[in-house]
């Protein structure tokens, strides 16, 4: 009988009274404790730039600049020792002078004076000494840039010597990717990590910005006052914010709630705004090349007249206009035509008669291949499709096969599980031409050589330019590398390509490409000059 | 067996059970989870090392990570540390699981709870009008109503919602959680909390004003169920006997649904909101992404991109353990407030 009353009353009544008494407590406790919150200072959004970009950032950990979304907001808060500037010349960042010695195994490096790190402690040697062996100990990240790297002697607070393991020509260009830590900070907060855990939310450097904080799921930048490098026009704050989806960053653009947007919108979205005139696209030119890598160890394109006929087959012109927008330039060798010491070859082209004929040279009929490709990249879907059917016209069927990057990375660890082909963007760290062709075409670089070609003239040329101090003979040897590799068909190069960045004329200037930080570096950002 | 073991023996058996079932669908979810990423193709070392490592770096980051053990003494070792409270190191962020999940979970607790009431608040009063009014035309347009909106994609609602009620009728901000204007210390990762919190109303209203777009996109799919559920729980009680003396005492239409109907249907509505809790988190990853929100939902799709292990097997865990651990809230609740269940479970009846 007590069941049933209490079935046919039911208990809710009764507990919804209480829980709203409880709600009330707590919403009054929570009025109460309101008194004492601290407002944070307001932004003047004259000064501010909101730069909205794809992609999580993970840590603000410098070493991890490997990653753009990281390399956008360590390159605001940190300087390195060199740079590059925008004719792509090497140029001093903290560095007043550097020097590579003439056996190419050592870097003499004088410090510019007088140049403070954000909480006012001079830049010294044995700061640039504790960030390189930091990157040494952890082998993580950008680390991968200076494996050649052995240890730096300090002379005075100025001067230090970078020695290295073996002779690398290339090791002072990727100085420009190692961002230099204040020594004695980051070891008072090591930790049992290295101080990885404190750098993810903290800053350690002499950037022209300092680590303002994060606002739920922005990051913030405020201007450093006491910046060696002071520049008219720069932005007092930079907010970063992380917007995923291309059509939400082109609606915040149009909004006039964010001033930049990278990584994320498509080129259709991009030509569409820059149409309509509010927002325009500076369509950027970075170090980035669309390819097609061959596996050139087995199966039909270990045979260059394959490799050769399928390059013939793809319509560049059809795909640059149709799903690039325009936004780029016709390959002409396996380098980004941005970069320097480039052989004068001619760009790719299409001729179905002399695909056909090295087919049937080559002895090749009813060829059936296999290509992988990111399906998360909309064009790299597009151009496989295009390049499908481009195939069929000279009877060869190609089959698409998606892949993850992450899993790709895995196939490429051994030569033997290298994919047949490969639509991927291969993209410089610094613009030497050496970062791209040592990795990638060095007969014993397994894991970066991704196509697996093996050619013991081109290590040689390799080595030599490698050990080489000479700028120019350097540059020679490197040409000869691009003959032989364009000659022997190893990958497909499509497209130097063009990356949208849409932005508001109305906040800032117009963007310029940097040819260290992909594809631009937030902290060259200018506000726009005002009539 | 005196009086007061006979009370609460049944209740603390029932519990000790629920524990040791949710504690033995945490393990098989941790299994589970390990034995899908490993099977992804990918390598963890080489996407700590970074893309452009040599092998010989890559193998190190494998050792030191000791990702060069047997599978099976990699999960021993995970299970291990799951035990001690540690969900492993993440391989893109290089920091404790734990801490990068606690940091971006309060956010899609906002998110879930928001929706969760607005679900609540679309479905009662639709379901008790419907029910009232059974086969009435406004019954009728709720349940195509209902059925439309359960079947509409959410990723699509939201892009649709955005574009229209933000963007072209500027009714609601695009995305982000808070406006530039507003500032607040932040103190529990929540912005409308926060904002409560630090008693700035207009800050307060300013977030409110970003989690309505985001919540009502999710909540559609979730105010379907329930109203589904809710109106045939009620058509069932206002058809069943007991409620004919109560109609026969004159009580008026409003004690008879407050008082009587809703209470004794809500139950299975209840039950379905724990049910549905872990779909909710799950889903939000969509919606995190249009509205560009921080989340557990963001994190799990990062975290599976880059093949970072640990972070999803964590995050997958924790989001895990709040549903096991909010359906067994969910059953004490009930448990305690309907002695039809209580009968059921305690003592084996159905009555």
């Amino acid at each position: 009988m007590r069941i049933r009353r209490q079935a046919v009353e039911g208990r809710w009544g009764q507990h919804w009274g209480q829980w709203g008494r409880q709600v009330a407590v707590l919403g009054a406790a929570a009025i109460a404790l309101s008194g004492q919150a601290t407002a944070q200072t307001k932004f003047d959004r004259s000064k501010t730039v909101i730069f909205a970009n794809g992609g999580v950032v993970a840590t603000l950990d410098p070493m991890r600049t490997d990653y753009a979304q990281t390399s956008f907001i360590a390159s605001t808060l940190y300087d390195t020792l060199v740079t590059y500037d925008k004719g792509g010349k090497l140029v001093g960042q903290l560095a007043e002078t550097f020097e590579l010695a003439s056996d190419a195994k050592s870097i003499n490096v004088l410090l510019r004076p007088g140049v403070v790190f954000h909480d006012g402690s001079p830049v010294t040697a044995q700061d640039v000494a504790y960030t390189l062996d930091r990157l040494k100990r952890l082998g993580l990240g950008i680390a991968s840039q200076i494996d050649g790297y052995d240890k730096t002697t300090v002379h005075d607070a100025r001067k230090l010597t970078i020695r290295l393991a073996r002779p690398d020509s290339l090791f002072l260009g990727a100085l420009s990717k190692v961002y230099i830590l204040e020594a004695k900070l980051v070891a008072a907060n090591v930790g049992t990590d290295d101080a990885q855990g404190w750098l993810q939310t903290h800053d350690a450097g002499s950037g022209p910005y300092t680590f303002a904080g994060r606002r739920n799921a922005d990051i913030v930048v405020s201007q450093f006052p006491g910046y060696w490098n002071k520049a008219d026009g720069r932005p007092e704050q930079i907010v970063f914010r992380r917007i995923d989806e291309g059509a939400t960053q082109r609606d915040e653009l149009r909004a006039g709630n964010v001033d930049l947007a990278v990584l994320g919108m498509g080129y259709r979205d991009a030509a569409l705004l820059d149409k309509e005139g509010r927002v325009k696209d500076a369509r950027l030119k970075p170090e980035l090349q669309t390819n097609i890598i061959f596996n050139t160890r087995t199966g039909p394109t270990a045979d260059p007249r394959v490799r050769r006929a399928i390059r013939l087959a793809y319509d560049y012109q059809g795909g640059l206009s149709a799903i690039r927008q325009g936004n780029g330039v016709i390959a002409s060798g396996p380098l980004p035509a941005t970069m320097s010491c480039r052989p004068d070859l001619p760009a790719a082209h299409r001729d179905l008669a002399e695909a056909r004929r090295l087919l049937a040279e080559a002895g090749v009929k009813n060829l059936q291949i296999t290509m992988r490709f990111q399906p998360t990249v909309e064009v790299q879907r597009l151009e496989a499709t295009l390049l499908q059917s481009n195939l069929a016209e000279i009877g060869v069927q190609l089959k698409l096969e998606p892949i993850s990057f992450a899993a790709y990375l895995a196939s490429v660890a051994r030569f033997d599980s290298i994919p047949q082909m490969m639509l991927l963007d291969d993209f410089a760290q610094f613009p030497d031409p050496g970062s791209i062709l040592l990795r990638g075409y060095r007969s014993d670089a397994v894991g970066t050589n991704r196509s697996g070609y093996a050619n013991p003239k081109v290590d040689a040329l390799l080595d030599a330019a490698k050990a080489s101090s000479n700028p120019t003979q350097r540059c020679d040897l490197y040409k000869q590398v691009q003959t032989i590799l364009d000659k022997d068909s190893v990958i497909m190069p499509l497209y130097t390509v063009g990356r949208p960045v849409t932005y508001r004329p109305q906040q800032i200037q117009t963007p310029e490409v940097s040819k260290v930080v992909f594809p631009l570096a937030p902290a060259d950002l200018r506000l726009a000059k005002k009539s | 067996m005196n009086a007061l073991q006979s009370k609460w023996l049944p209740g603390g058996v029932f519990v000790a059970r629920r524990l040791a079932v949710t504690a033995l669908t945490l393990l098989g979810l941790v299994t589970l989870v390990f034995a899908m990423i490993k099977a992804i193709p990918g390598d963890e070392a080489q996407v700590a090392a970074g893309p452009e490592a040599s092998p010989a770096q890559v193998e190190l980051v494998r050792q030191r990570m000791g990702l060069d053990a047997p599978l099976v003494v990699q999960y021993g070792r995970f299970v291990g540390q799951v035990l001690h409270g540690d969900l492993g190191t993440s391989v893109s962020t290089l920091q404790p699981v734990l801490d990068d999940v606690l940091k971006v979970f309060p956010s899609t607790l906002e998110l879930v709870i928001v929706t969760l009431l607005l679900s609540l608040l679309l479905a009662v009063p639709a379901a008790v009008a419907a029910a009232t009014w059974r086969d009435s035309t406004f019954d009728r347009a709720c349940r195509v109503g209902a059925v439309a909106a359960g079947g509409m994609p959410t990723f699509w609602l939201a892009l649709l919602a955005q574009y229209v009620l933000a963007s072209r009728w500027g009714l609601l901000p695009i995305s982000g959680q808070q406006s530039l204007d507003f500032s607040v210390q932040v103190r529990t990762q929540m912005p409308v909390v926060d904002a409560l919190l630090a008693g700035d109303l207009a800050a307060f209203v300013d977030a409110l004003r970003h989690i309505v777009l985001p919540a009502f996109s999710l909540a559609a799919f979730f105010a379907a169920q329930f109203f589904r559920t809710l109106r045939a729980s009620l058509i069932a009680i206002l058809e069943s006997d007991f409620i004919v003396p109560v109609r026969a005492k004159g009580a008026s239409f409003a004690r008879i649904m407050l008082r009587h109907a809703l209470p004794n249907a809500i139950g299975p509505t209840v039950t379905l909101v724990g049910v549905l809790l872990g779909m909710m988190i799950g889903s939000s990853v969509l919606v995190e992404s249009v509205f560009g929100r921080q989340g557990v939902g963001a994190y799990l799709s990062n975290a599976v991109e880059q093949k970072d292990t640990y972070a999803v097997l964590g995050a997958v865990l924790f989001v895990g353990a709040v549903v096991c651990v909010s359906n067994v809230l969910v059953d004490l609740l009930l448990l305690a407030v309907d002695p039809r269940v209580r009968a059921a479970q305690l003592h084996g009846s159905k009555r």
